[in-house]
This record gives C-alpha cells, sequence and structure tokens, in this order.
C-alpha cells in the first residue's frame, strides 16, 4: 500500500518524517505528504480533513509553508462536530496570524459559536478570539464577549475575561464598557474567576483613567479583604502550592493593588496591614514564596510610603541578595535598582553584598550587579567601591572585563575627588585591563596628566614602574611611553617627589631602553611605535648624551 | 486602532496611554518612554515621520503593542537539538520574525547557557524565563518589568499538568501527541495570561473534551452510520 496516500495516519507520517537521515530526505516525504494534502483538500474531501489538518499543523511546525491549509480550517471551524472545530480552531491559531485577510473570515462562525448551546464549543471560539484576534474583529465581537462574562459555567466567564482583554487592547475604546461586569467578577469565589478577573481589571486600569478611578474607589476594600483570605486560608489541596494557597492569585491581587494603591494615599492606607502580613509571613524557602514576596516588594515600592514597610521591603531584598540560589539575587538585584530611585540610602547599606555579586560566576548576575552598582556610586563613596571594582576587574573574564572596563572609567571619569586619585586608578585599570580602554579614555588621561603639572614627575614614575610589569597592556605602554618622553628628566633626576613617594633610581639610559623595547615588542602596533619614536626624539633633546 | 484626524497628519494610538504622534520634521527616534514602570504611564510622545510609519503601520502598531503590554508574548518547547516542539504566540511577530528572529537566534542564546546559571535572560529589551525539563527547554518570554519568578511556577504548572495527562511526560510524547499538547496549554493560558491555577480543573476540562471527541469517534462508527456509507 502506497503510505504517501491521502490515507496515512498521523502517527505515520511523524514516524516517516523522523526516520529521514537527511534533510533532503525530509523535504522529500514532506513534499509528498503536502501533494497529497492539496489533492485532497482541491476534492474537498470530507473523511480525512480532521486528519490532514493535524499533518499540516506537524509540517508547518517543521518550518514549511502550509497556507494552501488556511480553508480547510474555516471549513472544519464551519462544521458541526466538535472534533472538527477542536481542529479546526488550533489550526487557525496555529497557521494563521492576525495580519492575514483570511483571519476575518472566521467572524461569522465565531459569533455562532459564541451563542452555541454546548459551553466547550463556546470555550474554543473564545480561546481563539482572544489569542488572534485583529481589531476589527474585536469591535465585531465584543458585545457577545461583554455578555459571557456572566455566563452560567465559570470555565467560560474567565475565557471570556481573558479574551476582554485582548479586545480592550486592541480597542481601547471600548474599556467603558467592561468595567461593570470585570468588577462583579471579583467578587466571585471561583479561582479562575478570581485570577482572569483581577486580571482584567489590572489591564483596565492601564487603558482607561475612568476604570482605574472606579475600581479605586469602589473594588479597593474588597480586594483587601479577598487577598486577607487568601493568606489565612486553610489547607486547600486543589490549589496549595509549596505550602501557599494559589500563589498566582496572591500575586494577581498584589499587582492590582499596586495600582490602585499608586499615588493615592487612601488606597494605600487601606492595603498597609495586609501587605505588612503577607511580607512577614510568607515562607521564603520555595519559589513559589518568593514569587509572592517578590511581587509584595514591588508593590510596597510603588504605593504611597509608609516607612515601616518600605524598612521592611529593603530587607527582604537584602535577605534575597543573600540567597544561594541564583534567580533570587538576580531578582534582587533587578528590585533593588528600582529601589534606588525610592530610598537610595536603604539600598546603599547592601553595597557589600551587591559587590560580592559582581565577582559571581553567572553572567546576567554579574551585569545587573555591575549596573546596579553604577547607580550606588556618589562623591562619598567612589573610592571604596572603585578599589573593590578595581578588585574584580582582576578575577575577571574576557567577555565582561570590557564592560566593567568601561563602567569603572565612567566612574572615575565623573566622580574623582582629586587628580591624583584620578591618575592612581586609571593606572591600575590599565595594568590589569589596558586592553579594553576606550581612546577617549587614555586620551584624555594624558591631557589630565599634562594639566597637573605638579604631578608630572609623580605621573611619569609610577608610568615607569607600571610599565616594568605590565607590557602586555597596549595602552599603558602608549601612556608610559607618552609621559617618559615628555617628562623624561624628572623619571631620571626624581623631580617633584611627593610625601608618598618611595625614591627610584633611573637612568638616562634606563629611559631609553624602556622606549626600544615598547618599538621592539612584538605586540607594538603602529600607533604605539609611532609614539615611542616621537618619544626618543624628545628625549634626544634632552638626553644629550644618549644620542645614540 | 490607528485612527487619522482630517486636517493633519497625525497618527494615534492609544494604549496605556501612550499616543504616538507623527509629525512632518520630526526626527525619527527609538522609542524613548519615561516611567514605564509607573501604572498609569504618562503621555508619551514618540515622533516618527509621518512617510516612515505611512508606510508600515502594522509594523508600528505590532511593535508597540508588544512594547506596552505586559503579558506573556509567547512560548517555545525546543528540544536540546534546536527542534521546535511547540510554539504559541500572544503577541503580534510575523512569520519571519518568529522563525529568523525569536527561534533561531533566542533558540541559540538559550541552548548555549550553561547549567547552574540563573532562568532568566535579557533578550532584545524582553526577557526570557526558562526552564529545562530532561531534554526539552520550556520558554516563555515577558517584561522586563514582570515578575520572572512567577513565570518559573507557570513553566512548572504547565508540566505538572502535561505529566498527570501524559502519565510521565516524555518528549516523544509532545511529538506524536502536539495537538493535545497545545490543547492543554489552552486551557492554561489565553491572551498571554494565567487562565487556571488548579490544576485539577485543567485536566476535568480536558477529560470532558476529549470524551467529546471519544463519543463523537463512536457515533461515527455505529452501526447506523456504517450503513450510511455502504450504501453511499
Amino acid at each position: 500500500m502506497n503510505p504517501f496516500s491521502s490515507g496515512t495516519r498521523l502517527r505515520d507520517m511523524i514516524r516517516a518524517i523522523r526516520s529521514c537521515k537527511t534533510a533532503a530526505e525530509e523535504r522529500a516525504v514532506v513534499r509528498k505528504e503536502c501533494a497529497a494534502i492539496r489533492a485532497a483538500i482541491s476534492e474537498n474531501d470530507q473523511d480525512y480533513r480532521h486528519r490532514n489538518l493535524a499533518k499540516l499543523m506537524f509540517i508547518h511546525m517543521l518550518g514549511y509553508p502550509t497556507h494552501f491549509g488556511q480553508m480547510e480550517c474555516l471549513k472544519l471551524i464551519a462544521s458541526s462536530g466538535f472534533p472538527e472545530k477542536r481542529i479546526g480552531y488550533l489550526g487557525l491559531m496555529l497557521l494563521l496570524d492576525e495580519r492575514q485577510e483570511v483571519l476575518m473570515l472566521v467572524t461569522n462562525s465565531l459569533k455562532q459559536d459564541l451563542n452555541h448551546s454546548n459551553q466547550y464549543i463556546i470555550g474554543l471560539a473564545l480561546c481563539a478570539l482572544g489569542n488572534i484576534c485583529s481589531a476589527e474583529m474585536a469591535r465585531d465581537l465584543a458585545p457577545e464577549v461583554e455578555r459571557l462574562l456572566q455566563f452560567r459555567d465559570p470555565n467560560i466567564r474567565k475565557k471570556a475575561a481573558l479574551c476582554s482583554i485582548r479586545i480592550i487592547k486592541k480597542v481601547p475604546d471600548l474599556a467603558e464598557n467592561f468595567i461593570n461586569p470585570a468588577a462583579s467578577l471579583l467578587r466571585e469565589k471561583h479561582h479562575g474567576v478570581l485570577i482572569t478577573g483581577v486580571q482584567l481589571c489590572t489591564d483596565l486600569c492601564k487603558v482607561s483613567s475612568e476604570a482605574l478611578e472606579y475600581f479605586r474607589e469602589k473594588c479597593t476594600e474588597g480586594l483587601v479583604k479577598t487577598l486577607k483570605d487568601m493568606a489565612n486560608s486553610p489547607y486547600a489541596p486543589e490549589y496549595d502550592i509549596a505550602g501557599i494557597t494559589d500563589p498566582f492569585l496572591h500575586i494577581r491581587l498584589l499587582k492590582l493593588l499596586r495600582i490602585l494603591g499608586q499615588g493615592d494615599a487612601d488606597a494605600s492606607d487601606c492595603m498597609n496591614d495586609i501587605l505588612a502580613q503577607v511580607a512577614t509571613k510568607i515562607e521564603s524557602n520555595k519559589n513559589a514564596g518568593n514569587a509572592i514576596l517578590y511581587e509584595c516588594v514591588g508593590t510596597i515600592m510603588s504605593i504611597e510610603d509608609n516607612g515601616g514597610l518600605r524598612v521592611l521591603a529593603i530587607n527582604i531584598l537584602g535577605r534575597f541578595l543573600s540567597n544561594r540560589d541564583n534567580n533570587i539575587r538576580y531578582v534582587a538585584l533587578n528590585m533593588l535598582m528600582k529601589a534606588i530611585t525610592v530610598d537610595a540610602q536603604a539600598v546603599q547599606r547592601h553595597r557589600a553584598t551587591i559587590l560580592e555579586c559582581v565577582k559571581d560566576s553567572d553572567a546576567s548576575i554579574r551585569k545587573k550587579a555591575l549596573d546596579l552598582v553604577y547607580l550606588l556610586v556618589n562623591e562619598s563613596n567612589v573610592k571604596p567601591l572603585t578599589k573593590e571594582l578595581i578588585e574584580s576587574l582582576e578575577a575577571s573574564d574576557q567577555e565582561f572585563k570590557g564592560v566593567l572596563t568601561a563602567k569603572i572609567c565612567s566612574l572615575v571619569e565623573k566622580f574623582s575627588p582629586e587628580k591624583i586619585w584620578y591618575i592612581d586608578q586609571m593606572l591600575k585599570v590599565l595594568s590589569e585591563a589596558g586592553n579594553f580602554v576606550k581612546d577617549e579614555v587614555w586620551h584624555a588621561l594624558i591631557v589630565v596628566i599634562s594639566n597637573a603639572s605638579d604631578l608630572h614627575g609623580y605621573s611619569v614614575r609610577a608610568l615607569y614602574r607600571a610599565f616594568q610589569t605590565s607590557t602586555e597592556q597596549e595602552t599603558l605602554v602608549r601612556v608610559a611611553v607618552w609621559c617618559i618622553g615628555e617628562y623624561g628628566d624628572m623619571l631620571v633626576n626624581n623631580v617633584g617627589m611627593l610625601d608618598i613617594e618611595e625614591p627610584i633610581t633611573v637612568t638616562e639610559s634606563d629611559a631609553v631602553d624602556a622606549l626600544e623595547v615598547s618599538i621592539k615588542r612584538l605586540n607594538s602596533d603602529l600607533t604605539t611605535k609611532a609614539m615611542a619614536l616621537i618619544a626618543l626624539l624628545k628625549l634626544s633633546s634632552r638626553f644629550p648624551s644618549c644620542s645614540e | 486602532p490607528l485612527s487619522k484626524p482630517a486636517q493633519t497628519q497625525i497618527y494615534q494610538i492609544r494604549f496605556e496611554s501612550v499616543e504616538l504622534f507623527v509629525n512632518e520634521g520630526f526626527k525619527l527616534s527609538k522609542y524613548k518612554y519615561r516611567n514605564r514602570s509607573a501604572a498609569t504611564a504618562a503621555e508619551i510622545r514618540i515622533g516618527i515621520p509621518a512617510s516612515v510609519l505611512s508606510e508600515n503601520p502594522d509594523f508600528y502598531l505590532d511593535f508597540f503593542f508588544r512594547l506596552l503590554s505586559r503579558m506573556i508574548h509567547f512560548v517555545l518547547l525546543i528540544s536540546r537539538q534546536g527542534k521546535v516542539r511547540l510554539t504559541k504566540w500572544y503577541s503580534p511577530y510575523s512569520q519571519k520574525e518568529r522563525t529568523k528572529k525569536v527561534i533561531r537566534e533566542l533558540g541559540g542564546v538559550i541552548l548555549n547557557r550553561g547549567p547552574k546559571l540563573c532562568n532568566f535572560v535579557d533578550w532584545r529589551g524582553f526577557k526570557v524565563v526558562y526552564k529545562r525539563y530532561a531534554s526539552l527547554y520550556f520558554c516563555m518570554c515577558i517584561d522586563q518589568d514582570d515578575n520572572e519568578l512567577e513565570v518559573l511556577e507557570i513553566i512548572h504548572h504547565f508540566v505538572e499538568i502535561l505529566d498527570r495527562y501524559f502519565g510521565s511526560v516524555c518528549e516523544l510524547d509532545l511529538i506524536f501527541n502536539f495537538h493535545k499538547a497545545y490543547y492543554i496549554l489552552d486551557e492554561l493560558l489565553l491572551a498571554g495570561e494565567l487562565q487556571e491555577s488548579s490544576k485539577k480543573t485543567v485536566a476535568r476540562l480536558i477529560a470532558a473534551q476529549d470524551s467529546l471527541v471519544e463519543t463523537a469517534k463512536e457515533q461515527a462508527s455505529s452501526i447506523s452510520n456504517i450503513i450510511a456509507q455502504a450504501t453511499k
């Protein structure tokens, strides 16, 4: 029997495709199948329409074009049977996107199915509408969905709630119609309806200020009570995750309360108690608990200030920071970045832990920690922070060194209290990661040195010392070479010694040797060699004895 | 919705109080927005030349929808070899964007992540939460400001439901029964949001629908139908 007639079962086709050894083999199999399906479509085959669509969906997931099958979805959706509609709607969602004009043709079927006597068919229609409808379809069918928000079955109400979210995003003008029905959903007991109802209200608030005011005034107390009931609820096996009843509902309620409390003192007051309760009582040894705490902290940070709560929140973040779980630390760093705008002092207290994170083995964490440190730097803490960052530079890998170097240079330039400190830090950076330092940065260093006449001697001596040990750093070599050329006489004669310096013996020929080495060293590029030559020229006029 | 007032060339999209104004002479600037984490975002004006917008209004509508919606933008299941086992798109992405940008690029990033790292990746201004279960990576794309720990729970919720349905689910189950995996996902998420927190309820709903399909099959192979077929 020909395995590729339109009679191939889905399972057999999948097996045939998986047993192909090469891409060419696979293409051949797919081509045969598509040809058979195309033939069946043009013959308006009824018997295998269902199976053919399933095959098409699999082929689509492999990445092959399947637009010839789009109309089949419509035919299946228009059938009267549940199995046909089920696969038809799935095909629709998979093979089409809202940009296809074909999608509009489904509007009528959708309208009928939203009024079907079989609630599972209503569910299929709501699902498709909520996932891929266009703005026009949303406008056409909004009244049906609105009506279904009050349907007798809670599973339909919850689907209608989420479908409404897509509708108001596509057609914000319709938001006002949904305010009242959404508010009634908040008074229900069914968890599915509650989480979707709360989500609908949250999105309504974002689209319509009228909705925000309405929910704030009429629903805040009720929501606080619902959250209290959840937090105090006894063990409920159906909704329990890690010892907490329905963490998802907890989180959604916290999200909505955040929006309602933001910018409004009364609403914020109303929720203080429950926020404190959640923040202190929820166990944080499992991810579910931490997810709730994280959301709670976010809410506390956004609503109107209550000193005690804020402290509580930052403490939670501090604990998160020292958690061994990478996810928790990542999340803490994220939240702390937002907390800076709200309470910079409190975040500063956790500086030490944050600095530890800059040395973390996880690249995502290192990057977040560095971003956070950057935001924490001010005139009073720039010295210790820079010291720590430079230490991290020594331990970091190539990929991170570039980013870290750039940030350190930027900080040092921005906050430098004295020139000598700036020069010292830049020297350390150049010695450790000179190859990552950008041109503008080492040019700026040279400018600063040349403008600081009292530091000329210090600079050239320090650079000479550094040069002895770190010749692989190109930019260090360049700056050193420039300084030696400019201030060679100070180097040799120990001119302008500062109290903190130790004397160094450098003869004229030592200085010249250093420049020679720079020219001859293997890694020196043209810029370095050119600079060294110019420096030699400068020295030749100052050190007449070494002219050869 | 894109509405065009009669007199001047101003296009307006209102979503989350972001108004996209197009004016002659404005320079194209990358999207800039103030105070994005505020619940009621202040009006944000972004200038884009009228010619640019009218060339491709769909692109901008899609772009801003994705940018401004807080939701799960897409779900992606890929194997360790990079084979796609399931994709679901809740935000507008063109077919090309889906294959090139998301599947290939993001797939590459995630498959290259080492084992002990955190489950979050910053990608193109969004955040992708991923978790590996045996040979499959479950990925969900959310916004920078969203709760990534919760999404980890949502992924786990999905996996547990799959596990109960298939009885110790493995990748092969999801390959040969991909449509069933989609049916389950459609009871879990809708419009990029969580639909049901009770695994029991999801299982019940799926069972009820499966049984409707069984009943229809039985009817189709019932005697009367066989007779009808034979006499066709």
